[in-house]
């Protein structure tokens, strides 16, 4: 590039010479009462709302301590303090700084650490970034959005399939606690990174245990997919203050793509404990109690926020901004508060149940209780071709499976179903850390759905399934391609001619490799094999 | 020390407004100032305050240390305040008067910080420059050498900064 010397000078040269026509007024306050990360100060006359507020640094040379500015009263200005405030005291002069709250912004917060404030975490050293936006932005309206159409890869087979999701739409992850909701944002951060998507990814956690987020971390870094995703913590030991803010400033550096016309993905880990946080906040404040002690607007700070998720019109660029809220309900009770509210803000959920969890079907998803309200328009299509089908026959098993239970006699179709949905849920599970391409996923569906399965014992499901993906891979590579681009005709069927063409490469994968291991139909080699 | 509560201001809004219906600005300032250094005494705060001391004790105890020395008036809005438990606000209550009455009778206060103390002429040409032509002008001045040179100028809750030592932290901001 080579900057010459003399273009510094003269840049330096304005910048002294115009420094002096700006005069600095500033409107100050004094602090009344501070505590619990919270001060009330009086003056400030001329706050705006979320201004950021500087109040005394804790010692000499060290920069001064920042807040926002979040009520502003008759003679006072209630204000939540970023960071330590032990040394502030009451009597400690409050300034204005005319800005309002923003953030960092751009590339060079990609692959780091940072809390919601944007200081580095990670001990990577200092954060160079030019653009700010500001925390909390008004999301974008009617006509500068379009439908979602483009899908977002999770690569969790259960969910590609049966729930799928669109870019720029919003999807609720909601369950007990340790029922795997962390895992399912990690694997399909980790499958943006292997299919090379493109997709920046950002994880905010809210109030949570810092050694966990080190090791959401850490894997994400041996997963190779920390370089192009951002983490924004305000952990279980921050003030409310930050942990409140952390989800705007997640999605402000969210926005920063979308707005550039690429594709960006969020989740917010977890939301019930940003609630919490915004009511100890709300009550600190002083604002009046609702339902359960949440302040008036607990439903407006959820839906603003995710009403920033969107995809844009091609005018502007058609980026996307596609957010995971995550939800920890008590028990199953998905019927209270915040979950609902939260419920009715998204586009749809994917419920986690601990009984799945334990008994081994992990992901542990609900399908009757999950769904994606505008997800279908963005799958593929031969994806949609195959899926529709998977998604009636779980339900028609699960339906079955509670009534077989009481061991009575079975007719022969119920039986068949029964066999199927056995295999099918076999099909679904899937191992953490392990995202399938889009392709593998339609193909094992096909397999499912068309029966193939049916012949295979349900230990061996998992086997025929990591065998049928290696003889594709080597011997039919051009198919799985045709699976990814293929036009299709109707949306409930794959073409003709490439049914015909898959159906005769599984055939030729039962004779000549399934069979030859001698497994198809002898359940007890398979348990030696295996 | 509470800071300043909208109840000690509605009080001292009261009494503004007799102050200003009688205008005897003057007068209840001196009188309120009274009572102020009065309340300074810690005991007989803690009497004021206390719970344990009912309030036609608290009225007497009023009459006795401001009686005759402040006018009738004032001892009223204080048995006032100590009829409703009010008379911790008292402090604040002093504290709201002044800045109405302030705004009342026209006068400004300015508290100016320099580095060095202000000659007279530099004083002289501060308060021209403030334009203080119509009401008061009450300027107080601190020196505080670590400010370099310049000035910071204060009123209310705005603050003008002229200072040295700003204007290079600006600098050294702006050229990071």
């Amino acid at each position: 590039m080579g900057i010459r010397s003399e273009d510094i000078v003269r840049a330096l040269q304005d910048q002294i010479q115009n420094f002096d026509q700006q005069l600095r007024t500033t409107n100050v306050g004094t602090v009344i009462e501070v505590g619990d990360g919270i001060a009330r100060v009086y003056g400030l006359s001329q706050a705006m709302s979320s201004e950021l507020l500087e109040f005394p640094a804790p010692g000499p040379g060290e920069p001064p301590t920042m807040g926002i500015a979040l009520n502003l009263e008759e003679d006072a200005v209630g204000a939540i303090i970023l960071g330590e405030y032990s040394h502030i005291n009451e009597g400690a002069e409050v300034r204005t700084t005319g800005r309002i709250a923003d953030r960092h912004l751009g590339d060079a917060l990609l692959g780091r650490v940072v809390n919601p404030v944007g200081d580095p975490l990670d001990g990577k050293g200092p954060i160079q970034t030019t653009e700010f936006s500001p925390l909390e932005v008004i999301a974008p309206g009617v006509i500068k959005r379009q439908d979602v159409r483009q899908p977002l890869q999770t690569g969790i087979k259960a969910i590609d399939t049966m729930i799928p999701i669109g870019r720029g739409q919003r999807e609720l992850i909601i369950g007990d606690r340790q029922t795997g909701k962390t895992a399912i944002i990690v694997d399909t951060i980790i499958n943006q990174a292997r299919q090379r998507t493109g997709v920046v990814c950002i994880y905010v956690a809210i109030g949570q245990k810092e050694a966990g987020v080190a090791q959401l971390v850490r894997t994400l870094e041996q997963n190779g997919a920390m370089a192009n995703s951002i983490v924004v913590v305000a952990g279980a030991s921050d003030p409310a203050a930050l942990q409140y803010m952390a989800p705007y400033a997640g999605t402000a550096m969210g926005e920063y793509y979308r707005d550039n016309g690429k594709d960006a993905f969020i989740a917010y880990d977890d939301l019930s404990k940003h609630a919490w946080a915004y009511r100890q906040v709300s009550l600190l404040l002083r604002r009046p109690p609702g339902r359960e002690a949440y302040p008036g607007d607990v439903f407006y700070l959820h839906s603003r926020l995710l009403e920033r998720s969107a995809k844009l019109s091609n005018e502007l660029g058609g980026g996307s901004l596609t957010s995971f809220p995550v939800i920890e309900t008590q028990l199953g009770d998905i019927s209270t508060y915040i979950p609902t509210n939260v419920i009715s803000i998204t586009d749809g959920q994917i419920f986690l149940v601990s009984d799945l969890f334990y008994a081994g079907i992990r992901p542990a998803i609900s399908v009757g209780l999950s769904v994606s309200r505008v997800g279908g328009s963005a799958q593929l299509r031969p994806m949609r071709a195959v899926a529709g089908r998977l998604r009636l026959d779980m339900a028609r098993f699960r339906e079955l499976a509670a009534f077989a239970q009481f061991g009575s006699d079975l007719d022969r179709a119920t039986q068949q179903q029964l066999t199927r949905g056995q295999r099918l849920q076999e099909l679904l599970k899937q191992p953490q850390y392990v995202p399938v391409p889009v392709e593998e996923q339609i193909l094992t569906t096909f397999a499912g759905v068309t029966g193939r399965l049916d012949k295979v014992s349900i230990e061996d499901v998992a086997r025929y399934e990591r065998e049928v993906l290696q003889f594709f891979r080597s011997t039919n590579a051009e198919l799985l391609e045709r699976l990814l681009t293929e036009r299709q005709e109707s949306t409930n069927r794959l073409n003709a001619e490439l049914e015909q063409a898959l159906n005769a490469a599984f055939d030729e994968f039962e004779q000549r490799v399934w069979t030859s291991s001698g497994t198809l139909e002898a359940p007890a080699a398979a348990t030696a094999a295996g | 020390m509470p800071g300043r509560t909208t109840a000690a201001k509605r009080y001292a809004e009261a009494v503004a407004a007799i102050a200003r219906q009688e205008s005897s600005w003057e007068q209840w300032r001196r009188d309120l100032g009274l009572v102020g250094e009065g309340l300074q005494d810690s005991e007989l705060r803690l009497m004021l305050e206390s719970p344990r001391v009912n309030a036609e004790q608290k009225a007497a105890l009023l009459e006795r240390a401001f009686g005759g020395r402040v006018a009738p008036q004032v001892l009223s809005l204080l048995k006032v305040m100590g009829k409703r438990g009010r008379l911790t606000l008292a402090p604040d209550m002093l504290k709201w008067f002044d800045e109405i009455a302030d705004r009342a009778l026209g006068v400004r206060r300015y508290v100016v910080t320099s580095a060095t103390p202000l000659t007279d002429e530099q004083r002289q040409r501060l308060r021209s420059q403030l334009g203080g032509t119509t009401g008061q002008l009450v300027l107080t001045e601190h020196v505080d050498p670590a400010i370099i040179g310049g000035l910071i100028v204060r009123h209310d809750d705005m603050i003008l900064d002229f200072s040295i030592k700003t204007r290079l932290e600006t600098l050294r901001e702006r050229l990071n």
